[in-house]
């Protein structure tokens, strides 16, 4: 599975890019293919990012840099981490976290 | 009050000493209520030798309690096993015996030269879950829970993985995911964050390509790969290195 969105590359150019998951990554997350892929865009992908989880072949990459992205019927929508997640993932301090906690 | 009998031995010649000590203040010795026999001289405890306790082998667990740890030291009779702040010492599946050290914060062991090089370096457990090596009081070294080695000489991500055709990463370390952006663009993002990005990575692929890395996150960072008569190109076997904070 790999997760396909529209973005902006280093060179300005709006394009389709295709996030491809860690093996030892997912390892680590539980649930189904499909929520460890919407764990990894919440985590991965800047929040409110339009995306769809892609069984597709993408092998062929003649014309790479023409691949567009097209909103389909399953997108989905990237969101905030839970705090435990932020911090699990280094994003936020733990004084951050305590701190959004009430502490 | 009941009676106080003292009896020589029937053939003995041996003289029952009992000596009061040099002073003003009273001393009693109180007996048990039991019957028991005291040990012979060989059997005797002398703090200047060898003491043994449970020579007999028996199943009977062997503790020292302190002031504020009622298990400040614990052999385990039944096993051997060996706890310091812990009742229930437990084995470890990995080596086996081990000696266990408990307590309900940050517990560990110091090692401490007292020469003029003094130094005191402890190894131990912290609140995180992870084992963390430190001089004086600073964490010179740690291993995370999930593997990850913390320090200023160990690699904070690596990963190997294909650009051309079907992307993948063949493996990695603290890399959750490869962002495809393009023909030889591509992004790596850290399962953990970066601390800071003044951190050093080098990247590598295979031969006819020049490639570079941008690192302006600390969530990820981008690499780019030339060919050599110009524009961007895929190239299999791309390896990244990460070292810093």
């Amino acid at each position: 599975m790999k997760i396909i969105y529209s973005t902006t590359n280093k060179d300005g150019e709006t394009i389709l890019a295709q996030m491809t998951p860690a093996p030892k990554f997912l390892a680590t997350l539980t649930g189904t293919d499909e929520e460890k892929m919407i764990h990894l865009a919440n985590k991965d992908l800047p929040t409110g990012t339009k995306y769809e989880i892609t069984d597709a072949d993408l092998s062929d990459r003649t014309f790479r840099n023409a691949w567009e992205y097209t909103a389909g019927a399953s997108e989905k929508t990237s969101e905030d981490l839970s705090l435990d997640d932020q911090l699990k993932y280094n994003k936020i301090t733990q004084q951050e976290y305590d701190d959004a906690n009430g502490g | 009050m009941a009676k106080v009998k003292i009896q020589g031995h029937a053939s003995g010649t041996g003289v029952l000493t009992v000596t009061a000590p040099n002073t003003s203040t009273d001393r009693t010795i109180t007996l048990p209520d039991a019957t028991g026999t005291l040990a012979t001289t060989a059997d005797t405890f002398d703090p200047d030798g060898a003491v043994v306790i449970n020579e007999s082998g028996a199943d009977v667990d062997f503790r020292v309690e302190s002031d504020n740890d009622a298990n400040s030291l614990f052999v385990q009779g039944s096993d051997g096993s060996v706890g310091m702040g812990i009742g229930t010492p437990d084995t470890s599946t990995y080596f086996g015996k081990v000696l266990h050290l408990a307590a309900g914060s940050n517990v560990g062991i110091m090692f401490n030269r007292t020469s003029s090089t003094a130094a005191k370096w402890s190894v131990g457990c912290n609140s995180g879950g992870s084992l963390v090596s430190a001089k004086e009081g600073v964490a010179q070294f740690e291993i995370t829970a999930d593997g990850r080695g913390l320090s200023q000489f160990t690699a904070k991500a690596w990963c190997n993985m294909n650009q051309s055709g079907t992307q993948a990463i063949q493996d990695s370390h603290n890399i959750s995911s490869i962002q495809d952006d393009g023909t030889g663009l591509t992004r790596f993002t850290f399962t953990n964050n970066m601390g800071n990005v003044n951190y050093a990575g080098s990247l590598c692929s295979n031969w006819n390509a020049a490639q570079g890395l941008e690192n302006t996150s600390v969530s990820y960072v981008e690499s780019a790969i030339g060919a050599l008569s110009g524009g961007y190109v895929d190239k299999d076997d791309v390896t990244l290195i990460i070292f810093g904070d």
